[in-house]
């Protein structure tokens, strides 16, 4: 006998390949629908949603209050920088390199801490977030330019073609979201993503069934700092410019509240509320100053009337292959 | 973050450059620790709020800070208003200005309890921590909409400028103000929660919500006193920080609630003494930091010492153990 | 007194809180293939005991070995990895998450699948699945609950959710099962299915150890009691032994607040 998993059913699951289907096809063309604005926005959205499905990794998967992941983006988009401009190191290899970076500090860094109760780790999260943002400041060993941050000259390129355009951007960080939620995907239904959820649910009965809840943790904390790294290779070179006011904690917390509003553990729910976030705001642009202050008052109100996010995340649930033998 | 007193912390560090005699040394040092126990007593204040907040609801209270921040502004607005126009002494116009604050402020922090927090005392952690992010951001971005982006300054009439030179040391009425009234307003916290029928309800209501009720206490009354009292002690803060650095800015409430909260958590969390302890330890860190290591790097300094004292004594300096129970 | 080899031995085991001793030179053997079952007076430092063997607490001195390896020092997941499981005396179950999810749990440590194996989805880690998978399905069938597997854990009855927990330290092939009150909560026939259940556990050749309050229940299915008072083993033996052993009718006579286990402890004496 051999067991499936399957999401419970709706309409949409019922038709899915088609809704898929179309979702694909409505994505690529987008380009040639709308200006070059709104692709620009749609690449600023796919850079967030990256983002929120790495931290989706540590806060939705796992429960660690993280709200201090701007580091790690921050890490990733100097480590392009600096090896791109002073090396000539490839944009393409600085994928890979930047990932790498910033797992790298993500394990070092959260080693020590992983082991805190939830609002601590919340705590010293927001702590490591200050101390990376303020050292980029101070311009150690003169390799972080300072305030002004850094320039980066350098392009993608894919077979001769120079991704410059709104366009080509789009198609780079959509393609990877994709990827993304390939690997996520599997991830979520598979053992490592299973530990995850029970050491969210009850670290220490978890701990009591056999996982090691330290390692469980460590490896969603790499993996999403690895994630956030290599996004910021690719907003280093869609930004040209990066400097260390892009990495706050305001930013920080705006985008753990992201992942919370649209549904702890949730992948469509990251895509819906980091749309809602960047998206909204520019269709309300009359309301623009008072984006900020609408978003506080959203937070409350959904906290208060639909605390379980935009998108909740619902459990795979078996289903027999071989007819139902009860 | 702040940085307005650089100017400080600069010449002590040129001072230390060149060998000075030692008595100059010993003034400088002196004068370090006088900054830092002034701006600790500001920390301990707003600390005391968190604290609070904690002990009784386990609820970081992000909104915290910003009752500060616009504690400090309503100040402003009071003393640049209606008391610019009237002929009272300048020591009424500032007792009449910090009063209203505080009222104004208390009440504040009374109907964002009942609005933002109790729907949701009985949900996880998680969702009372987003709803107050959401009313942080709410209440920053409207302190935005009302005082404007750039920095508002307390007018120079406002404030007192009685300096004394002690042994050397440049003491002025604003920081022995700061002091005693943070003092005084600290014993008297103490002295309430300790000796008083309604601190021991409180104290009661800290450790079990449950059992206090069965007791007859009113726990939602409980929760109201603890939303008048650290909000307004974060507002006569608020007061005394705009009359000392005379700038104020939208974002203080972040800047000085993250250290004043982390004061909290060094003095250990839930404990009023801790928070008293804390405040003062953290500011004649930060100060003594700035002056003998770098202003510059002074918050990095300050979180490192936070994760290491995490790291190493999860309780803080005065937490009682808290062990998690199987 | 026991002639087999023990599967798990404590021996001059000890722990203190503060100042208060806990468990003070304890010493215990769980013969192989038995139902041996740990009871005593609320307080007595029983769950103290599993959680030194389960790793949550380490002794402050004292030996624990399980089948010939030391358990001291081990993290609690190598201690279920070792091969023995654990339920709580509260419940600690993964509340959003269904019954199949948590049975599955179980076969964590059985499984060797890392980060790059589940994305790429390798063959090996394929196979892994289909045999965890089939493990789960034959504890939850062997608890009765396989009609529940799509249910969350939250949405379960009392008696369930025990079943639910015996399920999920099953599924991770123990040797040692250790049961912390099991029968807590149960009504008389839901225990009497619990003895069933443990007895059949048993049988397919799994040692249990259990701490419990229902005397009937102890009674009825040990092989072996080992009685506790104030941190100190102060009897052992067969059920008939134990109940006509005056030390330990006094430590329960002596307790006024304990009204239901007087009752108990006196029947027995009768």
């Amino acid at each position: 006998m051999r067991l499936e998993f399957a999401k419970p059913a709706s309409f949409i699951r019922a038709h899915s390949a088609w809704f898929i289907g179309a979702l694909i096809v409505l994505a690529a063309a987008l380009p040639l629908l709308v200006s070059d604005y709104w692709v620009d926005v749609c690449v600023f959205w796919g850079i967030n949603v990256l983002l929120g499905l790495s931290l989706n990794i540590i806060v939705g998967e796992v429960g660690l209050f993280n709200m201090g992941h701007m580091a790690f983006f921050a890490i990733g988009a100097y480590t392009t920088a600096i090896l791109s401009e002073r090396f000539g190191v490839n944009l393409w290899l600085l994928i890979p390199v930047s990932g790498l970076a910033a797992a790298g500090a993500g394990y070092v860094l959260t080693g020590p801490i992983i082991h805190l109760r939830g609002d601590y780790l919340l705590m010293v999260t927001i702590g490591l977030n200050e101390m990376i943002r303020i050292s980029l400041i101070n311009n150690p060993f003169a390799l972080t330019g300072g305030p002004n941050g850094l320039i980066v000259m350098d392009q993608f390129r894919i077979f001769g073609h120079v991704i410059q355009s709104p366009a080509d951007f789009y198609y780079l960080v959509w393609a990877a979201i994709a990827l993304l939620l390939f690997c996520l995907g599997r991830l979520q239904r598979s053992r490592v993503g299973r530990a995850w959820n029970y050491v969210r649910e009850d670290p220490i009965a978890a701990e009591a069934t056999g996982i090691n809840t330290r390692w469980a943790k460590v490896l969603a904390f790499t993996l999403g700092a690895g994630i956030a790294g290599a996004t910021g290779t690719i907003f280093a070179a869609k930004m040209m410019v990066i400097s260390p006011d892009s990495f706050t904690f305001m930013e920080s917390v705006i985008l753990f509240c992201i992942v919370i509003l649209g549904g702890m553990g949730s992948i469509p729910g990251v895509i819906l509320a980091s749309g809602a976030m960047l998206v909204l705001p520019e269709l309300l642009r009359n309301f623009a100053q008072y984006r900020m202050l609408l978003f506080g008052l959203a937070m409350v109100v959904m906290m208060i009337f639909r605390p379980q996010g935009l998108w909740p995340s619902r459990r795979w649930t078996t289903r027999l292959k071989e007819g139902d033998g009860e | 973050m702040g940085g307005v007193r650089t100017g400080v912390a600069s010449a002590a560090e040129s001072a230390c450059a060149g060998r000075l005699p030692c008595r100059v040394e010993m003034a400088i040092f002196l004068e370090q620790l006088v900054n830092g126990l002034t701006v600790g007593a500001v920390y301990s204040l707003v600390a005391l709020g968190y604290t609070m907040v904690y002990g009784v609801m386990r609820l970081i209270n992000f909104a915290h800070g910003d009752f500060f921040m616009l504690g400090s502004y309503l100040g402003y607005t009071m003393l640049v208003t209606v008391l610019a126009q009237s002929n009272l002494p300048l020591w009424a116009m500032l007792c009449v200005a910090t009063l209203v604050s505080v009222v104004a402020i208390a009440c504040l922090g009374v109907f964002v309890e009942r609005m933002a927090y109790r729907p949701l005392r009985k949900s996880s952690r998680l969702t009372a921590v987003v709803s107050a992010i959401g009313v942080s951001i709410f209440l920053q971005n409207a302190a935005m909409l009302i005082w404007g982006a750039r920095y508002q300054a307390y007018p120079p009439w406002s404030v007192p400028e009685v300096s004394w030179t002690l042994g050397g040391v440049n003491v002025s009425l604003m920081q022995l103000l700061i002091m005693g009234i943070s003092l005084v307003l600290m014993v008297s916290l103490y002295m309430f929660v300790q000796r008083t029928t309604v601190g021991a309800a409180i104290r009661a209501t800290a450790i079990d919500h449950d059992t206090a009720r069965l007791m007859g206490i009113d726990v939602d009354q409980i929760i109201r006193i603890i939303f008048v009292i650290g909000p307004g002690l974060g507002a006569i803060a608020g007061v005394l920080l705009g009359l000392y650095y005379r700038q104020i800015h939208f974002t203080v409430g972040w800047s000085y609630g993250l250290k004043a909260f982390t004061a909290a958590i060094l003095g250990g969390i839930g404990n009023i003494p801790g928070a008293m302890v804390g405040g003062m330890l953290l500011g004649i860190l930060e100060m003594l930091g700035a002056g003998y290591i770098s202003a510059a790097w002074k918050d990095v300094f300050v979180f490192l010492i936070l994760i290491l004292l995490l790291i190493f004594r999860p309780t803080g300096i005065l937490g009682e153990r808290v062990a998690e129970k199987v | 007194m026991t002639q087999e080899t023990p599967l798990l031995s404590l021996s001059a085991v000890s722990r203190n809180f503060g100042g208060l001793r806990a468990v003070d030179s304890f010493d215990l053997s769980v013969a192989k293939g038995s139902i041996t079952s740990l009871i005593g007076p609320n307080g007595a430092g029983k769950t103290t005991v599993f959680n030194l063997i389960t790793g949550i607490y380490r002794p402050d001195s004292g030996k624990i070995t399980f089948s010939d390896s030391a358990l001291i020092g081990m993290l609690p997941h190598q201690v279920v990895e070792a091969g023995i499981a654990r339920t709580f005396q509260t419940l600690r179950l993964f509340e959003n998450l269904t019954c199949f999810e948590n049975v599955l749990a179980g076969q964590h440590c059985r499984c060797r699948a890392g980060l790059f194996a589940c994305i790429l989805n390798t063959r090996s880690c394929q196979a892994e699945e289909v045999r965890a998978h089939s493990e789960t399905e034959r504890c939850l069938r062997n608890l009765g609950i396989w009609h529940l597997r799509d249910e969350l854990a939250r949405n379960l009855s009392y008696g369930d959710r025990r079943r639910l927990e015996i399920a999920r330290a099953m599924a991770s092939r123990p040797k040692l099962l250790t049961l912390d009150e099991p029968a807590g909560g149960l009504n008389e026939r839901e225990s009497d299915e619990l003895m069933e259940v443990i007895r059949e556990i048993r049988d397919s050749g799994i040692t249990v150890f259990l701490i419990e309050h229902d005397m009937r229940v102890v009674m009825g299915i040990s092989d072996h009691v080992a009685v506790m008072e104030y941190g100190r083993k102060i009897s052992e033996g067969t059920p008939d032994e134990v109940q006509s052993d005056p030390a330990v009718i006094e430590a329960y006579l002596g307790i006024d607040d304990e009204e239901d286990e007087r009752k108990e402890a006196g029947e027995s004496v009768q």
